[in-house]
């Protein structure tokens, strides 16, 4: 087994050994043993993940699941490719085990860095649980149900099929149910738990149709196989299988939209985007590794595998939902009160973020953000968490103010994680949202330009470019907003700042990640190990293409699965004018590049410094200003519909949950009882009133004639009577020995026979 | 020694229960009885793990349903019982009925530790249950659809009783029901069995069936089946049967319209009647639909699909849909059972190798979970004395260990992966897509076909959310929320309930991880030459 590999099969089980362990002995190691276990396992995972790092920056060659002649792997070289036969499904064309549907390992460059990211954030989050939960009476609960966590998001991530992303894919939506109820006793928290199980249910749904459509189309799931087999989907024509049959583009896109709806779910994509923000009723921390960092950025880590498989329409879809998203998200986190909330708002806008730049080609741009976002999105929920805490368990912001002269080093490293977010330069979040907003302005420039040249209205396509930048700036004020609320001005609520105080063991945890948001985006390489991502899965699949059928054609296949990049219905490269001398060297794509580059640097470049320039002004006395202007009716009219998240919670429950849910599930009910069993007990009824009849007959007109039947009956209810009253030991006897000798003996008779 | 168990370990196997039965009758008190039957649950138990000494699951060729494709019938004994209708003692044993059996076994010790509060009559209690567990292991291994039929119906009669004398109020209303839904099913099976064997006794020139034979493994025979289609087995009278021994199976598994006798019996019944009931009753229909209804009728089967998937596809629905409006923690589950051996019904409507494994696995895999479920059921109606769900609440906070039980439970049930209930449902719904595929046993019939199997298969799939519905809303109101003051006293559940709920959670765990290593291993090679049977059959008919 190549090292890489093993190392990561160690890191991720270690993690459910922790399960483990605290499951059977977490209450006996108490508090804080029983957290400083689960952390020294995380940290093992971190070692481990890190060690893999390094010996898959340095590759390798050689080990099971490479193909012949073609056995390196490393960054940029192939990824590790390891199946496993799971269920036996039977036919099915091109696959490791024919007959059998798999799970295994894939490894590459993108694997290696999620698993780095989520470990890290793990053990980070871990140390500060212990700070944190310190004085919950289930601290070894908590700590069980992280590991469980750890586990299953790494099984995830290492995951080689789509079988196996959505086993792990329950489960870490097991794991969020268990901690967002963690405090279960607390209705709201029960609630939400549910909640947000069924609404991801909801996006499994689809998840599960995807993954059907697939199956039968190719009795496989295994991610390089999809890869290989598909990789023309993004044309947007029928793509051929091996077995002669063709894949049409209407179901391709109903399978991409069908994954991407779990994704949806995972992801709080609009409009399944409402039991995120409830997911906050779970403990701080939690909200910081499952539902800022990790989880939640498993459905765009999704849709990143699954892209090569896309097809236009898919794509659209995707960057449509994306779009719309990002500006719920930011538009919900522009008036709430309670600091989770806002950030909660803010997680759903950054993945649209994400979910657009997939949607609109750029893969790097979208796990990039991915990888930033964790870091910087962390420690503002540990943050959050660190003035929760100081402020006694208090989360809204009407209370705060002026907390930054008792928690200062809370404040710094909020303020340093609510830099990297507004995309101010030097901090992570700007490289990786420069690079979205650019290739979104690339590609509203390529699509409106095709769109011209085939003389039609091209005004739809620059949205894409427009509605993420004017939220940039929204993003840069609200989150502005949050850090003056909290920190500055003048206390709101003396009695909460006086007792506000930082607590030691948190700090650590703080500052490490505050290192990473301010680093993470030039100096980690992040953007590298992508870019070898790609590469390597497009070597793998062009070589799987290559043993499949490029000996029968007679010629080399290449793999276009990231080559197709562009979504919609766009023409060729060469069917662009051709009339400007001086760029006519440059691709119509390159083009695009600079002028995505052009327009970030005049629209978008200064978004963080207006935007948290304003939300300074305004939240320079607190709430003053801000209650001025909702003065006006209709600005208070707008803040309210936003305040309570435009109301879809109340629409959903309304309709999809009170109405139709559980109204069918009530005239089921009454259906059954009703006319179901109403036909059984009248069939009864019918059938005794006729053998009363047949009895007045019996006993009047043909007396004697069916005595027979009328003993049988008498003696059942003497049986039955016999039952109240005791002697159904004798009843029982003689029916036991009866059967049991008749049936024995004839047995034995004939066998002896 | 192997030799003998060849010979005689089924045998002993379907009658050591009626020995212990019959011991327990004679012994003289209270505890002796308890204790007698529990030894025989246990020796039955231990007699069926004795089958992985003896049990091939790769056989070449010999007697099976497709010749040269292993998975054949094994420790068959064979004696002729009534010679004029040529009706045989056969038992056999193969990947279809090897799962089921060793469940039986499995959840009858374990339905018998749950027994053990049981006051009430224990004598005549056990020896009834012990009984019971003749009629259901006979009934996974005869061959002989006669004698299928005799232990089909043995079962019935104990499980009157025990839901009539130690069920709950309606205890009377509840029996009758179940005897009379279960009589019309068998009667239909009669009608069959009877009409099957006459038209059998027409067929000439074939040696080992002259004079007509009650064989189910020759009788799915391919050149039988030519012969019976020739004798007059097809069409309308194929289809006929056909409907009517699905009428007896599918009463049994229970499906949408038939189902509504299972949640008064299970809410009358006690706790491990009901745990046997769901786990392995329901599962006789499920196997007979597998061993009797699609060999036998193989044409019908493939020309009725839809009307079976319908059949599943709206229980499935239907019963979680039920199940989320009940006020009862015990009907709830008793709909979800409803629910879940749709799945089983929709497996076999699709007629893919993912399906049909699916099937079958979802059958173990529900018996293990539903025990599971009514045990939990059972633990808190023996403190609370009531099952109203909204008078629950907060017993997360009371009894945490035996919250972590039901969560187990009610996750496996709900298809979590990693526990037992996903595993079928998802090759179920993989193979329901599957049989959209061109070269599926179904497409025979047509590309028409295409867009019934796609709508089947995506409405099955709703399914799921559901089921995650209603199964998380129960939890909220039994376990989470404020502890309240009446349930605060309950004790913890104790070691004897502990002794029932961890194998259970066990297998639930294995069974989800390992499915070929605990599953598949077993069935996989019957189940090939099931389908491949199928798959020839359905020639057989295209050339008739």
């Amino acid at each position: 087994m190549p090292l890489p590999a093993l190392l990561l099969l160690i890191s991720t089980l270690l993690p459910l050994a922790a399960f483990g362990v605290l499951l059977f002995a977490g209450r006996r190691l108490g508090n804080p043993l029983a957290g400083m276990v689960g952390t020294a396992f995380v940290a093992g995972s971190f070692a481990c993940a890190i060690a893999a790092m390094i010996f898959w920056l340095s590759g390798g060659a050689g080990g099971p699941g490479q193909m012949a002649g073609a056995a390196e792997w490393g960054a940029g070289k192939g990824p590790i490719v390891m199946p496993i036969a799971w269920l036996p499904t039977g036919g099915g064309i091109s696959q490791d085990h024919p007959g059998y549907l798999d799970v295994g390992l894939y490894v590459d460059s993108l694997t290696v860095a999620m698993f780095s990211m989520i470990t890290l954030v793990a053990l980070v989050v871990h140390l500060f649980s212990i700070g944190y939960m310190a004085h919950d009476r289930n601290f070894p609960r908590f700590f069980t149900y992280l590991s469980l966590f750890c586990f299953s998001m790494l099984g995830l991530v290492i995951g080689g099929t789509l079988l196996q992303i959505f086993v792990f894919w329950e489960l870490v939506g097991l794991c969020s149910y268990l901690l967002i109820g963690f405090w279960h006793e607390k209705r709201s928290a029960a609630n939400a738990a549910t909640k947000a199980f069924v609404t991801n249910r909801i996006g499994d749904f689809g998840f599960l149709i995807g993954m059907g459509i697939l199956f039968y189309h190719l009795g496989n799931v295994s991610l390089p196989h999809l890869h290989a087999m598909l990789h023309t989907a993004g044309l947007g024509g029928p793509v051929s299988l091996a077995d002669g049959t063709k894949f049409a583009p209407g179901l391709l896109t109903i399978m991409g939209v069908g994954l991407f709806m779990g994704a949806m779910g995972k992801s709080a994509q609009f409009p399944l985007h409402t039991w995120l923000p409830d997911a906050m009723e779970g403990p701080t921390p939690v909200s910081a590794l499952i539902h800022a960092a990790t989880m939640v950025a498993a459905g765009v880590y999704l849709v990143g595998r699954i892209f090569p498989i896309l097809t236009p329409d898919a794509k659209l879809f995707i960057a449509i939902i994306g779009c719309a998203t990002l500006t719920i998200g930011a538009l919900v986190a522009l008036v709430q009160s309670d600091i989770k909330r806002v950030l909660a708002y803010s997680t759903i806008s950054q993945l649209g973020y994400m979910m657009l730049a997939l949607g609109l080609g750029s893969w790097v741009g979208g796990m990039f953000h991915l990888l930033t976002h964790a870091f910087f999105k962390a420690l503002l929920f540990l943050g959050a968490g660190s003035v929760i805490v100081a402020a006694g368990h208090e989360q809204e912001m009407v209370r705060f103010g002026g907390l930054w002269r008792k928690i200062p080093v809370t404040a710094v490293t909020f303020l340093i994680a609510v830099l990297a977010i507004a995309g101010t330069p030097f901090f992570s979040g700007f490289y990786s949202k420069e690079m979205i907003l650019r290739d979104a302005g690339a590609f509203s420039a390529y699509a409106a330009q095709s769109a011209l040249n085939h003389g039609q209205s091209a005004g739809g396509y620059w949205l894409f470019f427009i509605v993420p930048t004017a939220v940039a700036y929204l993003t840069a004020f609200y989150m502005m907003r949050c850090w003056m609320l909290t920190f500055w001005g003048k206390p709101r609520d003396q009695k909460l700042y006086a007792h506000a105080r930082e607590s030691a063991v948190m700090y650590v945890p703080l500052v490490l990640l505050a290192v990473l948001s301010i680093i993470g985006g030039k100096f980690l390489g992040i953007e590298d190990l992508l870019n070898w991502s790609m590469r390597e899965s497009s070597q793998y699949c062009t070589q799987l293409l290559a043993k499949d059928s490029g000996a029968a054609a007679g010629g080399e296949m290449k793999f276009a699965g990231f080559a197709t990049a562009w979504p919609a219905h766009l023409p060729n490269e060469e069917s662009l004018g051709e009339d400007e001398p001086v760029v006519r060297e440059r691709t119509a794509s390159q083009r695009a590049q600079i002028e995505g580059h052009h327009l970030v640097l005049q629209f978008a470049f200064w978004a963080f410094a207006v935007g948290m320039g304003l939300a300074g002004a305004v939240y320079w006395k607190g709430y003053a200003v801000a209650e001025m202007l909702l003065r006006i009716p209709p600005a208070r009219w707008i803040r309210n519909w936003l305040y309570r998240g435009m109301y879809f919670d109340e629409l959903y429950q309304v309709v999809w949950v009170d109405g139709i849910i559980l109204g069918l599930a009530a005239i089921c009910r009454g259906f059954d009882r009703r006319v179901i069993d109403g036909a059984v007990n009248g069939t009864a009824a019918v059938t005794r009133g006729f053998s009363g009849l047949a009895g007045w007959i019996d006993r009047w007109v043909v007396d004697g004639m069916v005595n027979g039947a009328g003993e049988l009956a008498h003696g059942f209810g003497a049986a039955m009577r016999s039952a109240q009253s005791g002697r159904i030991r004798l009843y029982v006897m003689v029916l036991m020995a009866a059967v049991a000798l008749g049936l024995a003996g004839a047995v034995l008779m004939a066998l002896s026979g | 020694m192997v030799e003998f168990l060849n010979n005689w370990l089924l045998t002993i196997l379907i009658f050591l229960p009626t020995a212990g039965a019959i011991l327990v009758l004679f012994a003289r008190d209270r505890d002796s009885v308890r204790w007698t039957a529990l030894g025989t649950t246990i020796a039955t138990f231990a007699a069926s793990l004795l089958l992985f000494v003896t049990f091939k699951w790769d056989v070449g060729n010999g007697y099976g349903y497709l010749e040269g494709t292993g998975g054949v019938v094994q420790m068959v004994q064979r004696a002729s019982w009534i010679k004029s209708f040529n009706i045989e003692y056969l038992v056999g044993i193969d990947g279809l009925s090897f799962p089921l059996v060793l469940l039986s076994t499995f959840i009858c010790l374990l339905a018998c530790i749950a027994s053990w509060n049981i006051q009430k009559m224990t004598k005549g209690y056990m020896a009834l249950f012990l009984f019971l567990e003749t009629g259901i292991l006979g009934t996974f291994l005869s061959l002989d659809f006669f004698l299928f039929y005799v232990f089909f119906e043995l079962s019935l009669l104990p499980m009157y009783f025990l839901i009539g004398i130690w069920g709950g109020p309606r205890k009377e209303y509840a029996a009758i029901k179940f005897f009379l839904y279960t009589l019309v099913g068998s009667i239909g099976l009669l009608i069959v069995l009877i009409g099957t064997y006459l038209f059998t006794r027409n067929i000439t020139g074939i040696a080992d069936v002259a004079g007509g034979t009650f064989d189910l493994i020759k009788l799915a025979r391919p050149d039988v089946q030519k012969a019976l289609g020739t004798a007059g087995l097809v069409g309308g009278v194929a289809k006929t049967f056909f409907l009517l021994s699905m009428l007896a199976f599918l009463i049994k598994v229970p499906s949408v319209p038939l189902h509504t006798w299972l949640p008064d019996a299970h809410v009358e019944a006690p706790t491990p009647i009901s745990m046997i009931l769901a786990a392995i009753l329901l599962k006789m229909g499920g196997y007979g639909i597998f061993r009797i209804a699609y060999p036998v009728f193989p044409q019908a089967a493939m020309s009725l699909w839809l009307l079976v998937g319908i059949i599943g596809v709206v229980s499935i629905i239907y019963g979680a849909l039920c199940a989320m409006a009940q006020r009862d923690f015990k009907r709830l589950v008793a709909y979800s059972s409803v629910s879940h051996m749709g799945f089983v019904v929709l497996g076999a409507a699709m007629m893919t190798p993912a399906a049909v494994n699916g099937a079958l696995f979802m059958m173990v895999s529900h018996g293990i979970i539903s025990a599971m479920m009514f045990f939990v059921v059972g633990i808190i109606y023996d403190r609370a004395h009531h099952r109203e769900l909204s008078r629950f609440g907060g017993l997360a906070s009371t009894m945490p260990v035996y919250t972590g039980f039901s969560t187990v439970a009610f996750f496996a049930n709900l298809g979590l992966p990693g526990l037992c209930g996903f595993i079928g449902e998802v090759m179920v719904l993989l193979g329901s897509f599957q049989a959209a595929k061109s070269d599926s046993l179904l497409m025979l019939g047509g590309p028409g076909r295409h867009t019934a199997i796609m709508t089947l298969a995506v409405v099955a799939c709703f399914g799921v959310i559901l089921t995650a519905g209603y199964m998380l809303w129960t939890i909220q109101r039994v376990y989470f929320g404020p502890q309240r003051p009446e349930y605060k006293s309950f004790p913890e559940v104790t070691q004897r309930e502990i002794l029932v709920l961890t194998p259970l959670t066990v297998m639930a765990i294995l069974l989800g991880i390992l499915p070929a290593l605990f599953f598949f291993v077993f069935t996989d090679h019957t189940v090939k030459a099931w389908y491949g049977l199928l798959a020839r059959l359905a020639q057989t008919y295209a050339g008739l």
